[in-house]
């Protein structure tokens, strides 16, 4: 008995070493930032970087997606969120104001076995679609074409739903295999013979690395230069969302953003900045 | 100390003992509480008859659908599948721990079985993803991400469910009953089949509900194998969606109706749970009797 | 069929099914073990993989940074000041440093094209060379490793590596390289470009100007003829590297980005906050109702309510678990994504686990001596901490033991409750991510499987170890 209550008493001990350890840092103010997981590697990067410059504060940084976030925002949770999606009138009415961050390309990326390396945005809005259901019928392999997608509700579907289906007057297929996460349609992307999805340009590499492609839309390649010219089809703006004026920590993150340091984080996680 | 405080101690003793105990009822009570206070609200805007009959769920078009029989549906094929999978697994282990096995084999096996049931439900989810997938796509076509490869899994992970209740019931078997079945001159398998299982049928029928129970309510790993398609199966290898997968997927983004749609969901999920549970206390209860 | 034959063919079968358990185990366990300890990555350069006999100088750095080769093109960013870590080369988080001995400088500097004044470097070597150095000398330096310096491109002629319908040759596969170098690639078409012969030329002028062609050359010299404008571009080589997967600094470092650079050392920090906390939060009210229910119950309307109650909460899927958790602690109470969040609900979760092991463990105490502990005059409260929980400690330890196995590897209940930061948490309201979530998220937010499986190894073997210590208490004790 006297033995386990000694071992238990150094558990309790190194445990509350740990904790007295971190609680050291308790003088901190905490803060939670969250949303759209696009914008995730940027705020990822940007904090420690914002906290070293400021080491009175700890910042997390949840990734719900840009729905949840602006929600979760406006109810408090959060102090600041990231959004890769336009706010819809009902939220800027709400007093939610969006600062653009950076600029996105959405990629398209391919399984390997496809044999293809360009799309038309037409052939795109039909694969997508369902219409064109073989990559024979655009050149490349004779091989079943297995979509992945993001959720319905994330801001990067929003965008290419925006931006590929819309324009092309089409609805997308339902019979596709949906993934939470940019890097999660990326590595299905990888191992599913046959796959093709859209993620965030700073996901391609997730694909390259695994032995798929990231394609050209209409010869054009989706890098910082295209995208910025507009001579890339397929982009977007990224988002920190305020409640209101920004203040406070969050007006400080933002301006950090829009700083030299902040936009050098931005292209170093694969992202266009604005400048 | 004299009696008094001694009195009032074991007062207090016996208050704070029935409150811990009566913790579980609470959180039973709020969890219920909860869940249809959030769920409930769907009906407002979504009849029940779409809800359950429809298998239109297109939370974020223009005009919205919230139809969750495929999610039903899926949910059925997955543990079904899953039970048709481990039941003669389970059982015949079953048979043989309770009747056959003794000494070193049995050691290993029964300790096989407890570090199977431990093993969580992440690491099923990554063996499913690395092995199972690529097993069902290059074995039965499709992309891999299947209804069957969640079953697969599922299967796995019950087995220990089903092995170690049936277990107890069949080692309860009176042992009489097997002794005048071979004194009849049956053979030890027309013993097994015709009068231990028989006899132990209650039990083993616990067992399979509590792990359709669990295969039912499993979340992780059946969201990284089973495709997520909000779609209608039409076959165990085409893409689906169950019940759990569309709490989880869709959670993290849902605002107002489809916030309370998935509420609505966990509110099946709760309601499928209980009525297995009732059914199990039934059973068990009339085996009992 | 005979009767006999029909009984030996059942038994078999069996006998074989019961042993599928033990297989299934072994292969789970077996391909997860196999693949946390050993990785397989394609890296994809802009050179080939080949290293040049003499330039006069060699390259070594500590064997901690992980990095197998350099190519040329990032050796001169690196010489440059761009690259400031090492995270995108080996995964390591480290800054770089670069150190060039004088007597090689001259020799660095014209095999890498520069000039003195564009390199950012230091000329003193310390003893000690840190993680993220990276050493430019005559011989190789003391206790570093050797680092071979591929700087040789595969230039082509635009032709090949432009587009064709919507097909173009994307980057060279191993075995295709190898084919390319032995000659035996007859058409650019067989690496998916052109239909177009191949033509292995001897200058880069013939390059240019010849259709089809191509040439294995001098990175400097290539990178010189493309910015002297020359209409001249090179194809990308993958190249296949293995190597062991879940090392010691794995599990002690800390996770950076999310898990995509880093180790995993601050998560298990926080997993055994997770499990200690739970246990804090359930074990005395688990014990508490399982005193409860076996010391004071007595049967009817009561008892039978509460053991409803746990057998509900018990069968009850961590997802609703999770949902409530959602609800209640993140929402109503304000305390959002956070260590105090997910730990009350996986409490919660745990909870009749607990009770049911305490109350096993309870009955089984012999009924004499808590009889004679009251005979003696003790209260009730008084006989069941001196006598009572003394006895049954065995079993409430085991108790804990499992639950702190279910806890270990809960995810479910987590994903809306505990958040995903990756620090160590330094309050309980801070965000904190726990191995099994890390997994998950590392599976979900695809920063690399071969992560999320050093990470599965490090989480099976603690819950292996959990489960089989709680095994031998319990069957010691039915002993």
């Amino acid at each position: 008995m006297k033995k386990q209550f000694v071992a238990l008493l150094i558990v309790a001990l190194i445990a509350g070493g740990l904790f007295a350890q971190g609680s050291k840092e308790t003088t901190k103010t905490s803060y939670t930032f969250g949303g759209s997981s696009t914008v995730a590697p940027i705020a990822n990067t940007a904090i420690p970087a914002f906290e070293a410059e400021n080491p009175s504060v700890a910042i997390t940084y949840e990734t719900l997606g840009s729905s949840v976030g602006i929600k979760q925002l406006q109810e408090g949770t959060l102090s600041l969120a990231g959004s890769s999606r336009e706010l819809k009138q009902s939220e800027l009415d709400a007093g939610l104001i969006p600062t653009t961050i950076a600029l996105d390309g959405l990629s398209v990326a391919v399984n390997k076995d496809v044999g293809i390396s360009n799309l038309t945005m037409a052939q795109l809005a039909s694969i997508f679609a369902g219409d064109v259901t073989n990559w024979k019928e655009v050149g490349g392999a004779n091989e079943t074409i297995q979509l992945v997608v993001r959720d319905e509700t994330s801001g990067t579907y929003g965008s290419f739903k925006e931006i590929v289906l819309d324009k092309a007057k089409k609805e997308l297929s339902k019979n596709a295999i949906v993934a939470k996460e940019n890097g999660e349609v990326a590595t299905k992307i990888a191992s599913t013979p046959g796959a093709i999805g859209y993620i965030g340009m700073a996901f391609g590499k997730i694909v390259t690395e695994a032995g798929g492609r990231v394609l050209t839309i209409e010869g054009v390649e989706p890098n910082a230069e295209n995208v910025k010219d507009g001579k890339y089809p397929i982009s977007r703006s990224l988002y920190m969302v305020s409640k209101g004026q920004l203040e406070g920590v969050g007006k400080q993150f933002v301006d950090f953003l829009l700083g030299t340091k902040g936009q050098a984080i931005v292209l170093d996680s694969g992202f266009i900045p604005l400048n | 100390m004299d009696i008094r405080s001694r009195k009032r101690i074991e007062r207090g003793g016996r208050v704070i003992l029935l409150a811990s105990a009566l913790v579980c009822v609470a959180t039973v009570a709020l969890i219920t509480i909860f869940i249809f206070a959030q769920g409930i609200p769907t009906f407002r805007d979504v009849p029940l008859t779409e809800f359950l009959f429809s298998t239109n769920w297109s939370p974020s078009a223009a005009d919205p659908h919230y139809g969750v029989l495929s999610f039903i549906v899926a949910s059925f094929i997955v543990t079904g599948l899953s039970l048709l999978f481990a039941t003669p697994i389970s059982l015949a282990t079953a048979v043989y721990l309770a009747l056959f096995a003794k000494g070193r084999k049995a050691a290993i096996l029964r300790e096989s079985i407890e570090l199977l049931s431990g093993i969580p439900s992440i690491i099923y989810g990554l063996f499913g993803i690395a092995v199972v997938v690529p097993f069902v796509r290059n074995v039965f076509g499709g992309n891999g991400y299947s209804l069957l490869s969640a079953a697969l899994i599922l299967a796995i992970m019950i087995l220990p469910t089903i092995i170690n209740i049936s277990e107890v019931s069949i080692s309860a078997v009176s042992p009489s009953l097997k002794e005048a079945s071979v004194a009849l001159g049956a053979t030890t398998w027309q013993t097994i089949s015709r009068v231990i299982l028989p006899s132990a049928r209650s039990g083993i029928v616990a067992s399979l509900v509590m792990a359709l129970g669990r295969a039912v309510g499993e979340t992780t790993a059946v969201l990284l194998v089973g495709g997520n398609a909000p779609l209608f199966p039409k076959s165990p290898v085409s893409m689906g969606r169950t019940l759990t997968m569309n709490i989880v997927t869709d959670m993290s983004y849902a605002e107002g109706v489809h916030m309370s749609a998935l509420f609505a969901t966990a509110m099946l999920l709760f309601f499928f749970i209980l009525a297995l549970n009732l059914f199990v206390i039934h059973a068990t209860h009339r085996r009992e009797k | 069929m005979n009767r006999k034959t029909t009984n030996a063919i059942a038994l078999a079968v069996v006998r074989i099914l019961s042993v599928t358990t033990i297989i299934l185990l072994v292969a789970i366990i077996g391909y997860i073990a196999f693949r946390g300890i050993w990785k397989q990555t394609r890296v994809i350069r802009d050179v080939v993989p080949l290293s040049q006999e003499e330039k006069g100088f060699v390259i070594s750095a500590p064997a901690s940074n992980q990095l197998s080769d350099l190519s040329w093109f990032t050796l001169r960013n690196i010489a440059q000041g761009k690259i400031y870590s090492l995270r995108n080369l080996s995964g390591v988080d480290s800054p770089v440093t670069l150190y060039i001995t004088d007597d090689v400088l001259p020799a660095f500097l014209s095999h890498m094209d520069l000039s003195k004044d564009k390199v950012v470097y230091q000329n003193r070597i310390p003893d000690h060379v840190e993680r993220g150095g990276i050493v430019i000398s005559s011989k190789k330096g003391k206790n570093l490793k050797k680092i071979p310096l591929y700087d040789e491109v595969l230039a082509v002629n635009p032709t090949v590596a432009a587009l064709y319908g919507n097909n173009r040759i994307a980057m060279v596969e191993p075995i295709q390289w190898v084919h390319l170098q032995e000659g035996s690639v007859r058409s650019w078409k067989e690496l998916g470009g052109p239909d177009m012969p191949v033509r292995n030329v001897s200058t880069l002028d013939e390059v240019e100007s010849t259709e089809g062609s191509y040439l294995v050359v001098d990175a400097a010299q290539w990178q010189d003829a493309k910015d002297a404008g020359h209409a001249i571009t090179s194809l990308q080589v993958v190249g296949i590297e293995s190597g062991v997967n879940l090392t010691w600094d794995y599990m002690t470092e800390k996770t950076v980005e999310s898990g995509k650079y880093g180790g995993i050392g601050t998560i298990i920090v926080n997993t055994f906050f997770m499990v200690m906390l739970t246990i804090l939060f359930s074990l005395p009210i688990g014990v508490a109702a399982a005193l409860w229910l076996c010391e004071y119950a007595k049967e009817g309307k009561m008892k039978s309510m509460i053991q409803s109650g746990i057998d509900i909460l018990s069968a009850l899927p961590s997802i609703i678990f999770g949902l409530f958790g959602l609800l209640v602690f993140v929402q109503l109470f304000h305390w959002g994504f956070s260590l105090i969040s997910g730990t009350l609900t996986v409490s919660l979760m745990v909870l009749p686990t607990i009770i049911r092991t305490s109350q096993e463990a309870i009955a089984s105490v012999d009924r004499s001596l808590s009889e004679a502990s009251l005979a003696l005059g003790a209260t009730k409260i008084e006989t069941i901490l001196r006598v009572v929980l003394p006895s049954s400690k065995r079993g409430i330890i085991t108790g804990m033991i499992l639950a702190i196995g279910r806890a270990i590897g809960e995810t479910a209940a987590l994903i809306y409750t505990i958040g995903s930061g990756t620090d160590i948490a330094h309050s309980l309201t801070s965000s904190s991510r726990v191995l099994a979530m890390h997994i998950f998220l590392t599976i979900t937010e695809g920063q690399s499987t071969d992560k999320a499986f050093a990470s599965a190894l490090v989480l099976i073997v603690l819950v292996l170890v959990i489960n089989t210590v709680a095994n031998r208490l319990i069957h010691t004790r039915r002993r």
